[in-house]
């Protein structure tokens, strides 16, 4: 399985005063993150609350931009959509070399999404307005080109997309109804950096061992999911990435066997959770926080390793992950809110 | 004029080195924390003053180096 | 007097729901209660809930700043201040339609700059293709050719004839600076030419769609830019016009809804019950009294107040640990670490208004702690004299006064985070700098790097011996240099001492006495032992271990080094190396001022040659003297306050400085705009 738009290029090697430039940014811009203090504060607003106090933060422009055309849910979540991009699309423009093209290949996962969003309007009726506010900006795809393919009706889509390199993509779509489709996408933008990855410069290979820590915990996640809903392990391995760190497919097909119980203990003798020992086990009964913690680690974790290589890539990676973990909690506590859940409940799908 | 040595002349170049070199890693050690400096003021203006002391901060290799060159020029009669 | 910040009194306000809203607005307006702010949980008290009111207002506000935003409003400053009353009656009756007005129009505006960066875009784009002058046409629509448009180094067209490529080839009128062609060759072709000239640094051309000579096309993208433009400055003036009506009443809402806003949003600041409100906070202990005083005033006597002390917050107070004598142990620094009386009490400092550029200066690298000593007070002295010390020329001085004086009275506002009060500030500090810097121009004999004193001087050829420290002055800094260096090192021993000796009264008060003595003064006893010990080590000529001085010295020393590690186990032994480099550090007070010298004699010279070519020549000499000074002056400004600055940071505030304490920001802000 190949995207056509990966197409391998040589890049010049980046110097360590670029890195040092660069992560010094990325740090600031980390420090300007929301702290953990606001997110209680947020859940005791009302969302217009929520909103103009977002409008305070690093999501002002959007807010103020957004601000006279939607109102409550719908603003802030479109905020966060244009704030994603901007601030994605920054990292990429300040970004020089090596580090620019590994960092466009990673946004390219927006692609993808948009791709899958714009194809869902078509099909659910939405309003080509909402649908481009819903769209996140941050990939490869020009404001011309999502436009075009928001507009165009969906045959023509098909055509647009295969004329953008994304021929295999077609070939799914018209076969497969679209959450596998979306499933198969990105099996095939994971497949396609770690092997654009394999090899090469001290950041590419860290760059690949960020790529299969991601991995693990989308499998993780998604494999607790699976064996919660009862799913029979053949199957279950059918959902599972290939190219996990520190679960890799046999070791996956090892826990897909056992129950709940022991394949949480097997997972916190991991290297993510040894130095938390319990704090797994504490949070089996509700998958919701489970989901969440795991999350965490993996922030936690990829915090740490950057910390460890100040002047890598790893910086920028876990910014990246801090910033996306950020705007799922508000998102998470915009629609908790929309949809009446108990304060309580939002509090648990939050990584804090 | 007549009778400066090879002696002397290796004490001169010996300051040059210590002057010189010392300059050389002093100015290594500002590349990477005047680029950091220059990307943290980028992002938050108030940087700017504690980027400017830390710029400064691998100068005092090149002072030691102008310590031991002036040190060692005195011993040139 | 500066040396420790404004006494605060922890306080604990109980407030009835009901009277919530009038306590906290009175307390907002009091601009006196530092808010600790509460964290979920604590004492098991819930996070307060907004007052009703705050979602509207919110919503409103949103949308005012969305138009102010949109009016691109930069700060106004306004004379009047408006009631609230009458300025929210008003714009509530315009704001819809203010509302969709400046929406439309700023849409409009925003569609039309995108317009003309477009156009710019495609004008920028356009350029090679005039540079080429084909017919834009000919780039495309063809069955079986392909062309390639870029910019290339080098000649690949003979590595194409060699691989019997056929090819057609048009070169740019200015192909020899820019590389830039027009390259038509058959499609089945193409990947192999991409190979050839990719090894020739080819970055392609973006296509450009249209038709006809490009030139035309050039004037019809212009044409279409002066129109789009033309639009784009009717939006714009009519921006301004509703910019120029509203601008100032929109400024005073923003600023009256914040206020009402922040005042609801107050209880998430601070720990509830279903009844009640627990607002926790600091006060300057002399203003407790105005805070209960206003508290009445607004609610009666339905409030409690209660002062908290230090025991009751951690339950041990650092200061019970300390008077054990013993390390703390873990649970107690858990417990410490949880809440932590010097870190988090809010510093308000005392300084007078001449050191605040010190404070500011030393807030640079972190604000001090509630109970820790503020620098500021010393380096109000030891900055300017450092900074003296490295300059030392009569001349600059007088400059640096003059150019203070300047400052003070000219409209320049100032760049960056040096503005205001500040720039001020920072002002008076280079003018007291340079008052010492006329002095120590004295000491060097300088005056713009000509020598004034001394057996070169130009005016008093002779020295002045000073018998009571064995000098004699003008000390010439070329020629002195061993001299120098050694009155750096008595410098750096004094200042790292007066570091130390801060670090004993510092440690003292945080940990007691003992950990003082065996942490701070161990230090002491070996800098001045090693001294005396480096000192016949390196100067005498036969060295006697029995020499009383030497003996001592290396008592001392010893004692030092015992003493250290006992308070800090071996590791302690680690910062030896460290201290000594401290200390030679201090060298640059004499390194730093030799290169300002040099600089400044070097342009003398030059000016002098000129000078005395006659002619023309003198007028030219001066200017490259002036010129040279100018730049020397400029270079001395940065170089001696950075280093200044750097040996009070690194060397001296490592000795006793901890920092990461608390500025004091009382709850509530000043009206500008509005009044009540």
């Amino acid at each position: 399985m190949k995207l056509n738009p990966f197409r391998r290029e040589r890049r010049a090697k980046v110097a360590i005063r670029h890195f040092a430039y660069f992560n010094a940014r990325v740090l600031a811009m980390r420090a300007k993150l929301l702290p953990k203090e606001t997110y209680p504060k947020f859940l005791q607003m009302g969302i217009p609350e929520l909103a103009r106090s977002l409008g305070e933060s690093e999501y002002k422009v959007a807010i103020e931009q957004l601000g006279p055309k939607y109102r409550g849910v719908d603003l802030v979540e479109f905020s966060l959509n244009r704030n994603l991009a901007t601030t994605f699309h920054g990292l990429i423009e300040k970004a020089q070399g090596e580090l620019q093209s590994l960092l466009m290949d990673y946004m390219r996962y927006y692609d993808l999404e948009n791709i899958t969003t714009a194809l869902r309007g078509k099909l659910s009726g939405i309003s080509d307005e909402d649908v481009e506010e819903a769209i996140i900006p941050a990939g490869s795809l020009t404001d011309a080109q999502l436009k075009r393919l928001i507009e165009a009706s969906y045959d023509d889509t098909m055509e647009i997309l295969r004329k953008m390199g994304y021929d295999e993509a077609v070939d799914l779509i018209t076969d497969l109804p679209l959450p596998e489709v979306e499933d198969h996408l990105i099996k095939m933008y994971y497949a396609n950096l770690l092997e654009k990855t394999s090899g090469g410069s001290k950041n590419m290979k860290m760059f690949h061992h960020f790529i299969s820590i991601d991995i693990d915990f989308m499998n993780l996640i998604n494999f607790l999911r699976l064996k919660r809903d009862g799913t029979p392990p053949t199957k279950v391995m059918e959902y599972m990435m290939p190219g996990g760190a520190q679960l890799p497919h046999k070791k996956l097909k090892e826990l897909a066997g056992l129950d709940m119980e022991e394949i949480l203990t097997r997972i916190e003798g991991l290297a993510y959770f040894r130095e938390h020992q319990g704090a797994l086990t504490g949070e089996k009964d509700s998958l919701t926080a489970l989901e969440a913690s795991l999350l965490k680690f993996q922030l936690n974790y990829a915090v740490r390793e950057a910390r460890q290589n100040p002047l890598s890539i790893l910086v920028v990676l876990s910014y990246i992950l801090a910033k996306r973990v950020e705007v799922a909690n508000i998102r998470n506590i915009v629609r908790g809110k929309e949809g009446d859940l108990p304060t309580e409940l939002i509090r648990k799908q939050l990584v804090l | 004029m007549v009778d400066i040595g090879v002696g002397y002349g290796m004490i001169a170049i010996a300051a040059g080195l210590a002057m010189g070199l010392s300059a050389l890693a002093a100015a290594i050690g500002e590349m990477a924390i005047g680029s950091a400096a220059v990307g943290a003021t980028a992002e938050d203006r108030d940087m700017f003053g504690k980027g400017l002391i830390l710029t400064v901060l691998p100068e005092t290799l090149a002072i030691f180096g102008l310590v031991v060159a002036v040190l060692l020029w005195l011993k040139i009669p | 007097m500066g040396l420790k910040a404004e006494p605060m009194t922890r306080v604990l306000i109980v407030v009835p729901k009901d009277k919530v809203p009038a306590a906290t607005s009175a307390l907002y307006d009091l601009q006196l209660l530092h808010v600790h702010d509460h964290v979920e949980g604590r004492d098991g008290l819930a996070l307060g809930h907004p007052l009703k009111g705050a979602s509207v207002a919110s919503e409103m506000l949103i949308r005012l700043r969305a138009m102010i935003a949109t009016l691109e409003i930069p700060e106004v400053t306004v004379d009047m201040r408006r009631p609230i009353t009458s300025l929210m009656e008003e714009l509530e009756a315009k704001f819809d339609h203010l509302e969709h007005e400046i929406e439309t129009l700023g849409d409009n505006r925003n569609r039309l700059r995108a317009e003309t960066r477009n156009i710019e875009q495609q004008m920028k784009n356009l350029e090679p293709y005039i540079s080429l002058g084909l017919d834009l046409d000919v780039y495309r629509d063809y069955e079986t050719l392909e062309v390639i448009v870029g910019n290339l180094t080098g000649d690949p067209w003979k590595v194409l004839r060699n691989a019997k490529i056929p090819f057609e080839l048009f070169k740019a009128k200015d192909a020899s600076k820019t590389g830039l062609f027009a390259l038509f060759i058959e499609q089945d072709r193409t990947d192999e030419v991409r190979a050839i000239i990719g090894e020739f640094n080819f970055t392609p051309v973006p296509s450009f769609e249209g038709k006809g000579d490009p030139r035309t096309m050039r004037v019809r993208l212009k044409e279409k830019l002066a129109k789009v433009n033309s639009s784009l400055e009717e939006v714009e003036l009519d921006l301004k016009t509703i910019r120029k009506v509203h601008g100032e009443s929109l400024f005073a809402a923003e600023e009256h809804l914040s206020i009402q806003i922040e005042k609801a949003e107050s209880p998430l600041r601070c720990g509830s019950t279903p009844n009640a409100l627990f607002v926790e906070g600091w006060v300057p202990t002399k203003r407790m009294a105005d805070l209960e005083g206003t508290l009445t005033d607004a609610v009666g006597d339905s409030y409690h107040i209660e002062v908290l002390t230090d025991e009751e917050l951690t339950g041990h107070s650092t200061a019970a640990v300390a008077a054990d004598g013993g390390e703390p142990t873990s649970e107690e620094e858990e417990e410490a670490e949880h809440f932590d009386t010097s870190k988090e009490t809010p510093v308000l400092s005392t300084n007078p208004e001449g050191f605040k550029a010190y404070e500011y200066l030393i807030k640079l690298v972190s604000t001090p702690r509630y109970d820790e000593i503020d620098p500021a007070l010393f380096m109000y002295f030891t900055f300017p004299l450092f900074f003296a010390l490295m300059v030392g020329d009569i001349g600059y001085g007088i400059t640096f006064i003059i150019l203070g004086f300047w400052m003070l009275n000219s409209k320049w506002k100032g760049v960056g985070i040096v503005t205001g009060i500040t720039r001020r500030r920072l002002t008076k500090m280079i003018m007291m700098s340079g008052l010492f810097t006329i002095f120590t121009g004295l000491m060097y004999g300088e005056f713009f790097g000509l020598e004034l004193f001394g057996t070169h001087g130009l005016v008093w050829p002779h020295y002045l011996y000073v018998p009571a420290l064995d000098v004699y002055l003008p000390i010439n800094r070329l020629e002195q240099a061993m001299l120098m260096i050694n009155l750096c090192i008595y410098i750096g021993i004094a200042h790292m001492i007066h570091g130390l000796c801060l670090g004993i009264v510092n440690t003292n008060h945080h940990h007691g006495l003992k950990h003082a003595i065996l942490g701070k003064f161990s230090w002491i006893l070996i800098i001045i032992g090693g001294y005396f010990v480096f000192r016949i080590l390196f100067t005498a000529d036969e060295v006697v271990m029995t020499e009383p001085v030497m003996m001592s010295g290396l008592i001392l020393m010893i004692t030092g080094i015992i003493m250290l590690i006992a308070g800090e186990g071996g590791g302690g032994l680690l910062e030896l190396p460290g201290i000594v480099s401290n200390i030679l550090s201090y060298t640059r007070l004499f390194a730093i001022g030799l290169s300002s010298l040099g600089i400044a004699m070097t342009f003398n010279t030059l000016g002098g040659i000129m000078v005395s070519k006659g002619g023309a020549m003198i007028i030219v000499g001066l200017i490259v003297a002036f010129l040279g000074h100018f730049i020397n002056i400029l270079l001395a400004l940065l170089a001696p306050s950075l280093h200044a600055l750097r040996l009070h940071y690194v060397e001296w505030m490592t000795k006793f400085y901890t920092g990461g304490g608390r500025e004091y920001e009382p709850f509530g802000r000043e009206r500008i705009y509005t009044e009540v």
